[in-house]
């Protein structure tokens, strides 16, 4: 039995043309996703959530550098710059920490807190949580 | 001349004026460049370290991108409905950043591989 409507097949050569066009809109696409997303830093609106934010990240690098030692891919020098790194941000962000707690704690009195000293603990942490980062992501390429 | 068949019509390839010109000239580049690359003397050995060297970087990527995710999508929620972080939040954080900068710091104990090209100058 024919088909009431006669189909009109897609021919080869517009598939091979077809199926690099829809895998280079997939990467254009997952580019644009990327570019266009916050970071976690960006879209904080609060001081507790902005550090929250920059500790969060700086946990998210500690992991995937453990990661990658313990399944041996990172060693060496590209190894030690990253600890080298961890072992300065460390406690600049556990600084940052603490100043999260006696934010906290004065807010849970009754009194409002002094953004100053959290602010100040954010911006220290900040800039050694990025050279931390930035050492990852270098023992990448 | 005889008219065509319906059934010759449905396979006969669309006319050209369809197709615009990169659409033709896209197989043909990647035709030429896979040929190329077909030529080149051990290129399954490249194709196979190129195929390792993305799976590696994925599976690298693959736990920062997760846990990157969980913390954008916990702060669009504080975001959202408008509250901060609690101590309960901090603390879970330290523990974890506490658990990773251990694993990170431990000193090795095997030959191998943190001494793995450890005595190659920087």
């Amino acid at each position: 039995m024919k088909h009431p409507i006669p189909t009109r097949p897609t021919p080869v050569f517009l598939w091979g043309a077809l199926i690099p066009l829809s895998i280079w809109l997939i990467c254009l696409w997952a580019i644009l996703a990327v570019g266009c997303s916050s970071t976690p830093v960006a879209l904080a609106q609060t001081p507790l959530q902005r550090a929250y934010a920059l500790y969060g990240e700086f946990v998210v690098a500690e992991e995937a550098a453990a990661d990658l030692r313990q399944r041996g891919l990172l060693y060496g020098a590209p190894l030690k710059g990253v600890q080298q790194a961890d072992a300065l941000a460390k406690p600049l962000a556990d600084a940052l920490l603490q100043a999260t707690r006696d934010y906290l704690q004065t807010r849970a009195v009754g009194n409002i807190p002094d953004t100053t000293a959290l602010t100040q603990a954010t911006e220290k942490a900040a800039t050694a949580i990025a050279l931390l980062a930035a050492q990852l992501e270098h023992t990448r390429q | 001349m005889s008219t065509p068949t319906p059934e010759v019509e449905a396979v006969a390839p669309a006319s050209t004026d369809t197709a615009s010109p990169a659409y033709l000239l896209l197989p043909a580049l990647l035709q030429a460049i896979a040929a190329g690359f077909g030529r080149t003397p051990g290129w399954p050995a490249i194709a196979a370290q190129v195929l390792m060297h993305l799976a590696s970087w994925l599976e690298q990527s693959q736990i920062s991108v997760s846990a990157y995710r969980e913390l954008t999508e916990q702060l669009k929620t504080w975001v959202r409905d408008g509250r901060d972080p609690t101590q309960e939040d901090f603390a879970a954080l330290l523990g974890r950043s506490n658990t990773a900068h251990a694993m990170l710091q431990a000193p090795a104990t095997d030959p191998t591989p943190d001494t793995i090209g450890s005595d190659i100058p920087p």
